[in-house]
This record gives structure tokens, sequence and C-alpha cells, in this order.
């Protein structure tokens, strides 16, 4: 793999990485200010800065945790670095993200636990808010509920889609169901064989056709109180960028070069 | 008192301003600059462009132009001061309950007065609300849980010795206590918007009334279930508001949940001043429609008499405010001869 190849692996790798919050990537809601890959070396050093100095801390470990996972596992990678910037807690998570140290040893007295429980937390309202769009999308544009409700991961992925949103939508939702068990969203690896209900409950199950708007009623909650905070910090995040825009404007298309 | 341009009349009680004092000269550490910072870039994300501040007015705007703001400019009829101490990061702290009482002994027929405490004060704290009740006759209590103090992050409503402060409020006679929840940093592990303990404390004050700012967002559908289980919460719309502007979809749908599940009856108004101007939340709000495909989804429409409810009589019921009385008694004061001229 040539050096350009490996930065675009290494971008990419970043780019898997989602805000919990938001459920979008950390490369498309522009977070990343820093980015330098020496292929021939295999160092790669990111710097991320999010929308306010007061973002929660432990969605901001998250997210330089995860960016430093998903770079140690590329097989070139040698030495990674991933700091925090502009962030009340930044000198402790960047401490934790030297040392590659759990959360709770980074936090020490002020977390009583692991990430676990938070990230299936996550998962979870990331699974529902991306079911509950696909399905608006897809009752808008023609499908019955009652076809919708028995189709199975292999009906859906099959079913003819032209308009690119609609793609997206369902590119988005079969990558959660197909790597998810719905009930344990653990994060356990999950091996279908297309077969399974494609719209399901959290529990897992299948939903009868006369239950489909109380469960869509409950799934919209969940998107709901997501778009609260996504409106914020998107709206924060332009006021920020158009305010560094003017000092290095080309600094943020450059990265992904 | 706003007048529609269908004729329609609101009488206004703003539930969430604040005087704050953020220059340069107050700030302790770079944690003053970034929270005020974060508060102008809310203006500037969520405004009209003509209600966007200069770096120097929004981190110290004075009196002037907060009474001109709120009473010429705009329609507020009263306002309640919520204070935010931030001691540890302004010299003499961000927007005190001491700070806003200068202008509400100015023009007493236009504020309520809320105070403040810190349960980490321990006993301190009970000997402070005793001293905000006694000194300055606060009307209620506003609470912030994401308050740093020394090595501590913040805290919680079930706190042991939040529970007593709350006792002891409940004794004095205070009866309304405003809670916003900003994000936490403790437990690092847990949700940081989580509103959870709100229920606790709901149900073991039952006399106390529990206004959740910004109702419970980014938790509206926690708010919503504890507050249909607990008749003693309310929702305060400050932050949600401007969302009428940046968002009236979203709102349209924020406002079909919060009156399907709690009612006309507990939700108040709050523009956040100097976050964001009253002139443009009430005439917006007012003009404001749930979208038809949504009233045709829940059957939930906002009238003039739930906005009404909103905007003014929910506050004023929960503050004992005749709001009769209190027309003829700000009819001639400076701010309505302002008006008029």
């Amino acid at each position: 793999m040539n050096a350009p190849a490996r930065r675009a692996q290494a971008w990419a790798a970043i780019g898997e990485v989602t805000d919990p919050e938001l459920d979008q990537s950390v490369t498309e809601l522009g977070f990343i200010t820093e980015f330098e890959v020496d292929a021939i070396r295999g160092d790669v050093s990111v710097a991320y800065r999010l929308p306010t100095y007061w973002c929660a801390a432990n969605f901001a470990f998250m997210m330089g945790n995860d960016m430093a996972e998903r770079l140690g596992e590329l097989a070139w990678t040698q030495h990674v670095s991933v700091r925090l910037l502009d962030h009340f807690y930044a000198d402790e998570i960047n401490r934790g993200l030297a040392d590659n140290a759990s959360f709770q040893d980074t936090c020490g007295h002020e977390a009583s636990g692991g990430l676990t429980e938070l990230r299936a937390t996550f998962r979870y309202k990331a699974f529902m808010s991306r079911q509950e769009r696909l399905m608006g999308w897809l009752l808008a544009h023609g499908v019955s509920r009652e076809t919708l409700v028995a189709w199975t991961v292999a009906d859906l992925a099959a079913y003819t889609l032209t308009d690119a949103r609609g793609l997206h939508l369902r590119e988005r939702y079969l990558a959660m169901r197909r790597s998810h068990t719905p009930g344990d969203f653990s994060g356990q690896g999950y091996r279908g064989d297309g077969r399974e209900i494609a719209f399901v409950t959290a529990a897992g199950k299948a939903i009868a056709a006369d239950d489909l708007d109380a469960h869509r009623r409950h799934i919209q909650s969940i998107r709901m109180n997501s778009e609260f905070n996504a409106t914020l910090c998107s709206r924060v995040l332009a006021v920020r960028q158009r305010e560094v825009a003017s000092t290095d404007s080309a600094a943020g298309q450059a990265l992904a070069r | 008192m706003y007048t529609a341009p269908d004729g329609e009349q609101y009488f206004i009680i703003d539930g969430h301003i604040h005087y704050w004092d953020a220059s340069k000269a107050n700030q302790k550490n770079r944690h003053g600059e970034e929270f005020v910072n974060c508060f102008h870039d809310y203006q500037k994300g969520l405004s009209p462009d003509e209600y966007i501040w200069g770096d120097e007015k929004f981190r110290n705007y004075g009196r002037e132009t907060m009474l001109d703001d709120l009473f010429v400019d705009g329609y507020d009829d009263m306002a309640i001061f919520q204070p935010t101490y931030l001691k540890d990061f302004y010299h003499e702290g961000f927007n005190t309950t001491e700070r806003c009482d200068l202008i509400k002994q100015e023009f007493p027929e236009r504020f309520i007065l809320n105070g403040s405490f810190d349960p980490r004060d321990g006993a301190a704290a009970l000997d402070y609300i005793d001293y905000l009740v006694d000194d300055y006759q606060i009307a209620g209590i506003k609470l912030y849980t994401a308050e740093w103090k020394g090595q501590s992050r913040g805290w919680s409503l079930n706190d042991d010795w939040s529970y007593r402060c709350l006792e002891h409020c409940q004794k004095r006679g205070i009866k309304n206590i405003h809670i916003h929840k900003g994000p936490t940093i403790l437990p690092l592990d847990r949700d940081a918007f989580d509103v959870k303990d709100v229920d606790h404390v709901a149900t073991d004050f039952p006399e106390l009334n529990f206004i959740v700012e910004h109702i419970g967002l980014p938790r509206l559908d926690d708010f919503c279930w504890i507050a249909t289980q607990e008749p003693n919460v309310y929702g305060g719309m400050a932050v949600a508001m401007p969302f009428v502007h940046a968002r009236p979809k979203y709102f349209g749908r924020i406002m079909s949940e919060l009156l399907f599940w709690i009612g006309e009856d507990r939700i108040l108004f709050g523009s956040d001043y100097a976050i964001w101007h009253p002139r443009w939340l009430v005439e917006q709000f007012v003009d404001f429609q749930i979208p038809t495909e949504m009233v045709e989804d829940t059957g939930i429409q906002l009238t003039p008499d739930i906005k009404r409810k909103v905007l003014g009589e929910n506050a004023a019921r929960l503050y004992g405010i005749d709001i009769e009385a209190k027309k003829k008694a700000l009819a001639g004061d400076a701010f309505a001869t302002a008006e008029v001229a």
C-alpha cells in the first residue's frame, strides 16, 4: 500500500468513529483539526476539537479512545497519537489517551465505572434513530406497513431504491442491523444470514402492523432528543468554523487530502 | 404586553433572565471566558441576524440595555431573575442574587428575584438560604447542578445536603425550585443529561414545585414521563424557545409532545436573556402554528389561550401574581410611558 493509500485508509478509519450523542461521523462533523500521517514510519497524529469547551467529558473521551483504537487496528500503524483540544477536561483525557488508559483510570475518583453500559445505551439510541428515519422514509415512499414489518434483512437489502437519501438511510440502518444483536447492544459480534426480520424492537422482536404506530411514536422521541443536541452542536460548530475560516481557510479542506 | 397583529393580547412573564458580568476584568480564568463564549455561540447560532451582539457588549451589557431590551423593545411585563453564581470562574460571580437585587430594588413591580444555594457548602448553605429569604425576600430558587466548586465538578439533587437544603426551603416558605441541568461531569460514566434525580425530589417534596429548565432536553422523553407521574413538575422553555426560529418544524414536535404529556398548565416561557432577546421570541411564538400534518396526527393545537398560559398565566399562578392588578400597577411606570413614546 503506497503512502496516499495509507493516508486515505487512516482517514477512513477515524471516519468510522461517531459522536455518540449525534450518531454522526467525527470527520463529517468537522471535529478533526489536525491529521498527520507518516506513512513510511507508520505514525499517525490526530487532533480533534468539539463544538464547545463544555461538551460532555465522557463523550469526548469515547471519541478519542475509539479513534486511537481504529487507527491501532490498521496493519501498518506503529505510533498513534490522538489529542483533544480546547476542552475543559483536555489535560486528563489527553493523559489517558497517551497512556492508553481505561476511562476509569483516566478519571480516577471522578468516574464510578467503565463505559460499557453508556456505550450500549448510545448504540441502542443510534439503532432506534436510524430505524425510525428509514421507516419514515419508506412509508412515505410507497412501502405498505404490512410489507415493511414482514421484510427480512435480505428483502430490505434487495429492495430497489434509486433515491440517494433512501439509499443512505438504508445503508446506515443495515450497518447496525447487521453488526448488533437487538436486545444486546454490548457490541458483541453478530452473525446473521439475512433471514432475520429487518425491522425489530429494541428487544429484537418483530413488530405487528397494528403496533407500528405506537412503536414509531416511541422511537421518534429518541430521535427528537438527539436532534436537539445535533442542532445546538451544528449551529455552534458553524459559528466556530465561520470564525476560524478567515484565519485558516484552507486547513479544513487540506486535512482530507 | 404584546398585542399580536390579529388583536390578541398577551401578558408576558419572562421566566428566565440573567444580569451577568462576564467582562475580562471579572473573569477569574479561562473557564470564565469559555463559559460566556459558549453562551455567545448559542446567541449567534440560533438568533436572527439583527439580534447578534459583538463580544464586548455580550460580556457585559449593563443595566440600561437590559431594561430596554426586556420592557421597551421587548414585550416583557415582568421578568424572573435566575442567578447563576459560577464563583470558580468569575471573581464577583457571573450573575448573583446580590447583583440582580440592585435592579430589582429599583423596579420592584417588574422583577421577581430568585436565589440559589450550593449543597456542597453543607450547613453554611442553610444559613445562606436564611440570608436570602431574610435580606432579599427571594421568591424562588434556581439550581445549577453542573456548577464547579474546587475539586468538585457538579452535584446531584439526591445528595444528602441537597435534601436538607430543599427541606429548609420548604420550611422557609420557598415553593418554586428551578433546576438547570447542564452537562454534569460526575459521574463521568453516566449520561450527562440524565434528569431522573428530579423524579426523586419531586416525590419526596410534594409541596415544592420543580421547574425543569429547557424542559429536560435532550432527555425530553424522560422529562415528560417524570412530569406525567409528578404533578409538581413543570417545564421551563428557556433554550427550547429559539428553535421556533431555527427549526420551526422541530419546535412544533416539541410543543406537541409537551402538550400531549404534561398539558398546557405546566409550561413556562423563558428567554434566557441575554442569550436571546424576548422581542423576537414572543413575536415568533405568538405567530407560530403547529404544522397541519402534525395536528392531523395528534389533534393538538397551539391556540391563543394556550399561548397566554405559557407566556404569562402559568408563571403568574406559581408566583402568586394577579395579572389584572399587576397591569394596573405597571400602567403608569417608566417603561409603560417609554413604550407609548
